[in-house]
């Protein structure tokens, strides 16, 4: 028995160390395209931005730096800024990217921004493919459990949770069911194309463009994308009752209100890792989260002073509700996004002012 | 439970464990434990109707053993029949019935009495027609004298709840399994490591193999009317490989399972793709069932000791009934009905052409130019042409619960195939295929394919892991090594459940 248990042992660690070698060949962000293609394209220009956005779809669709970059120029502001963010990237998954982005050499980066849009859950769905397993590592998992351990849901769910996020990490590590995508990786990597960089390569693409220009690779992502356009336009009672949810979220929210330490610690090791290197760090709380805003509004008000740019409250910013600007339930249209990003320049201007004002 | 999930996975070594350790009498009753626990595991309700099975098998076997006469072991056989077969039509075959007395009887504008609802949702319990034959052929054995009747519930308990071969073969015979059951098992490291190579075996096969061959296979019958000509028969062979993989890997997997708790069970494939002829091919396809369907059936109808239009009839009406076996369908029926009816008109060339001019210098000649690879390509061509309406049925219902307001009927699912097999100076869709799947997993498909068969090729008709373990050590840490390495690195585990399961 003892002889079996010792080869059975053997073997698997001969497995290890071979999917380690191949961890040592690839970047951390070569499970999405997407991903793949805006990193990529930063690393190569890096030099030429000095402020990176970084999130999820709600900063991938809604940011134009083009928008913001000019409102600051305009104030004397030198920004030039690129946005990095990949739609599905939740509170953990960014925290990676920032410490890839760290990684990547770029003496003018002086600005990043974190939004703050969700917790550590995720589409189950969404496990074993690439783009999940790729980028999570032992930090990364790490700090997915902790944070999913001190939410307020039951212990079952929790525990599902720390289970998937276990699992994922193993299926990581030792490259499980994920060689032909590394492969394809390996053999594309210098065709990707530059599409969803956007038309002004700052790595800005709304939704609008993306439906009326379907590919291939992602056709049935996005024929869903404009099924939850349709699905949008006609469900009012939907859209009503998710705005309802926000504006009592805001409603209810008290000073006293405890924000998850964990998520503040996670947000907070980043503004701190990045002060370290020079980089002045924003915190963005932006409209139609998936993730209720009764969690995410005491986090994003425990972040330091000066540095938070809101624009969640459907009673001040009514308009990001309206369905004339919106895409799906969760994202703006362009319209919407040139109206949030005109409104991202114009909070940032005042708020790099009063920082200077305050020197 | 199913092979592969992470379950299993936990079960397994568990099971293993307290099996091998406990004394000899209480064995049984973990196997009769681990058995419900797996079976018991897609729902409870199955675990009750395993328990009926047994129950009646066990009666009439005991009943029968008492009988003088062979009349009234009859009596008893028939009421194990009535059991088994009226749990498996009750279950998998009364839905499919009501609703072809409905048509019918629409035909001439009646109307049915039994409302369409009744029996349109009721679940098939996993792999019932697995455990019916089995527990089947015991009673039949005993009937016949072949098996004598088992004396203690537990044994017997523990033969129809032997989970390796439970829901989905080889379908055991009891002369085989349960003098094995009786005896005393305990921890052997060279039958482990035999069992557990086979495990990994049956593992590549499904995850890396068939699975992946599902993305081509499900696009071939989602995109009926868009794939043409060499696509179609390219996709019709990947479903054919696709099926021999599952299901053999699932047979490998129950077989090395087996063998590290010490007991051998029957093989249920040996190379069907190197046949030489149809009926070759029946003798190395699911062996389990077509020997029962041989023995139970077919020698019952009178084989080939008949007249010519007998034999023919039976070999027909035999592979019709193997494919009301595999599915409640007529698509299912049709596609076997095919293969007898080949096989049917393979027996009449045989017989009489054959005979009459086999003594000539043509045929030899013939035979000479015609080489072996050569027979097997056609037999693999004539199966596939069959298969291709295997999984038109399931194909139907997921069209169809894709699109509810454009109902599809099977025939056209299956004509618009076939019409385009015979397009072969097209290629459509393939270019999709590349696009959407990638050269990539395209070629990695082929590559995988190339090494089962080539290791196939070589190793004949042997046993797997026996030929590995008759190599040098480097030899074959670099195989384990090489395996495991393609089963976690290429295998896809989404917990996709085996096509066969439906059976």
């Amino acid at each position: 028995m003892k002889k079996l248990i010792k080869n059975i042992l053997i073997l698997f660690a001969i497995l290890l160390l071979c999917s380690l070698a191949i961890k040592l060949f690839l970047p951390f962000f070569w499970g999405d395209s997407t991903q793949a293609t805006k990193f990529e394209y930063y690393k190569k220009n890096s030099n030429n931005f000095n402020a990176v956005y970084l999130g999820g779809s709600l900063e991938y669709r809604h940011l134009d730096p083009a928008i913001i970059d000019s409102i600051a120029q305009k104030n004397n502001i030198d920004l030039r800024s690129y946005n990095l963010g990949i739609d599905g990237h939740g509170i953990v998954q960014q925290m990676s990217d920032l410490d890839g982005l760290l990684k990547i050499k770029n003496s003018n980066l002086k600005y990043i921004f974190l939004s703050i849009s969700s917790d550590p859950y995720f589409y189950p769905n969404n496990m074993h493919t690439a783009k999940w397993i790729a980028w999570q590592d032992i930090p990364s998992t790490y700090r997915a459990v902790k944070t999913v351990a001190t939410l307020n849901d039951g212990l079952k769910k929790r525990a599902k949770y720390f289970y998937y996020y276990a699992l994922t990490w193993l299926e990581s590590v030792l490259k499980i069911g994920i060689m032909t995508d590394v492969m394809n990786y390996e053999f594309t990597k210098n065709k990707a194309d530059n599409f969803y960089i956007g038309k002004q390569m700052n790595g800005f693409y709304p939704y609008d463009y993306e439906a009326y220009t379907l590919m291939a690779e992602y056709k049935w992502q996005d024929t869903m994308l404009i099924e939850s356009k349709r699905v949008y336009e006609n469900d009012k009672g939907k859209r009503d009752s998710l705005t309802a949810s926000v504006v009592r979220a805001f409603e209810n929210y008290k000073l006293s209100d405890q924000p998850n330490k964990a998520m503040v610690s996670l947000l907070m090791d980043a503004y701190k890792k990045c002060a370290k290197k020079g980089i002045q760090v924003y915190f963005m709380l932006p409209p139609r989260a998936r993730t209720d805003y009764s969690l995410l509004l005491p986090v994003f008000n425990a972040m330091p002073a000066n540095t938070k740019l809101e624009f969640a409250d459907p009673r001040k910013y009514p308009k990001y509700y309206d369905v004339q600007y919106g895409y799906n339930f969760h994202h703006l249209n362009y319209k919407g996004a040139k109206i949030l990003s005109t409104d991202f320049g114009n909070q940032l201007v005042q708020l790099m002012k009063a920082d200077r004002d305050s020197i | 439970m199913l092979f592969n999930s992470i379950h299993f996975l936990l079960f397994f070594p568990v099971f293993c464990y307290l099996y091998l350790s406990v004394p000899k009498k209480h064995q049984w009753k973990i196997l009769v434990a681990g058995g419900y626990y797996f079976y018991g595991n897609f729902s409870p309700f199955f675990a009750i109707i395993l328990f009926v099975i047994t129950c009646n098998d066990f009666l009439a076997g005991k009943m029968m053993d008492k009988e003088p006469s062979q009349q009234r072991k009859k009596k008893w056989l028939l009421l194990s029949m009535l059991g088994n077969l009226g749990i498996l039509f009750t279950f998998k075959y009364l839905d499919f019935v009501d609703n072809n007395i409905r048509e019918l009887l629409a035909v001439f504008h009646i109307s049915w009495i039994i409302p369409e609802v009744w029996f349109n949702n009721w679940v098939v319990p996993v792999g019932v027609s697995f455990l019916t034959f089995q527990s089947l052929s015991y009673t039949i054995d005993v009937y016949k004298g072949v098996t004598k009747a088992e004396q203690h519930f537990g044994y017997f308990a523990a033969f129809t709840a032997f989970w390796p071969v439970m829901v989905n073969g080889p379908i055991e015979r009891a002369k085989n399994l349960l003098p094995q059951i009786k005896e005393e098992h305990r921890f052997d490291y060279d039958r482990m490591r035999q069992g557990l190579f086979r495990i990994a075996f049956g593992i590549f096969k499904k995850a890396v193999i068939a699975d992946r061959l599902a993305f081509y296979v499900d696009d071939l019958y989602l995109h009926y009317n868009e794939i043409s000509g060499w696509t179609t028969l390219i996709g019709g062979l990947f479903f054919f490989i696709q099926v021999y993989c599952d299901f053999s890997g699932y047979s490998d997997i129950a077989l090395g399972a087996a063998k590290v708790i010490g007991i051998d069970v029957m093989e249920n494939f040996k190379r069907p793709f190197f046949a030489r002829n149809l009926a070759d091919f029946w003798t190395r396809w699911h062996i389990s069932l077509s020997t029962w369907l041989t023995d139970y059936v077919f020698f019952y109808l009178g084989a080939y000791k008949a007249s010519s239009y007998r034999v023919v009839f039976n070999v027909v009406f035999v592979l019709a009934l193997c494919g009301l076996w595999h599915g409640a369908n007529w698509p299912m029926v049709l596609s076997f009905t095919m293969v007898g009816v080949f096989m049917a008109i393979r027996y009449v060339w045989q017989n009489v052409v054959v005979r009459a001019i086999k003594p000539s210098n043509s045929y030899r000649l013939f035979d000479k130019y015609f080489p072996d690879f050569m027979h097997s390509i056609i037999t693999i061509l004539l199966f596939l042409f069959c298969f291709l309406l295997f999984r038109v049925h399931t194909a139907q219902v997921v069209i169809n619960h894709l699109h509810p307001t454009e109902q599809v009927e099977w025939i056209t699912i299956a004509k618009t195939l076939y019409l385009n097999l015979f397009r072969l100076n097209t290629a459509n869709y393939f270019h999709e295929w590349m696009l959407n799947k990638g050269v990539i997993q395209f070629g990695v498909v082929l590559f995988f394919m190339f090494i089962l068969f080539f290791t196939e090729a070589i190793i004949g008709d042997a046993k797997i892991e026996s030929v590995v373990l008759t190599k040098n050590k480097m030899t074959r840490w670099i195989i384990y090594s090489l395996l495991l390495i393609s089963i976690v690195w290429f295998g896809i585990f989404n917990n996709t459940s085996f096509v066969y399961f439906q059976y």
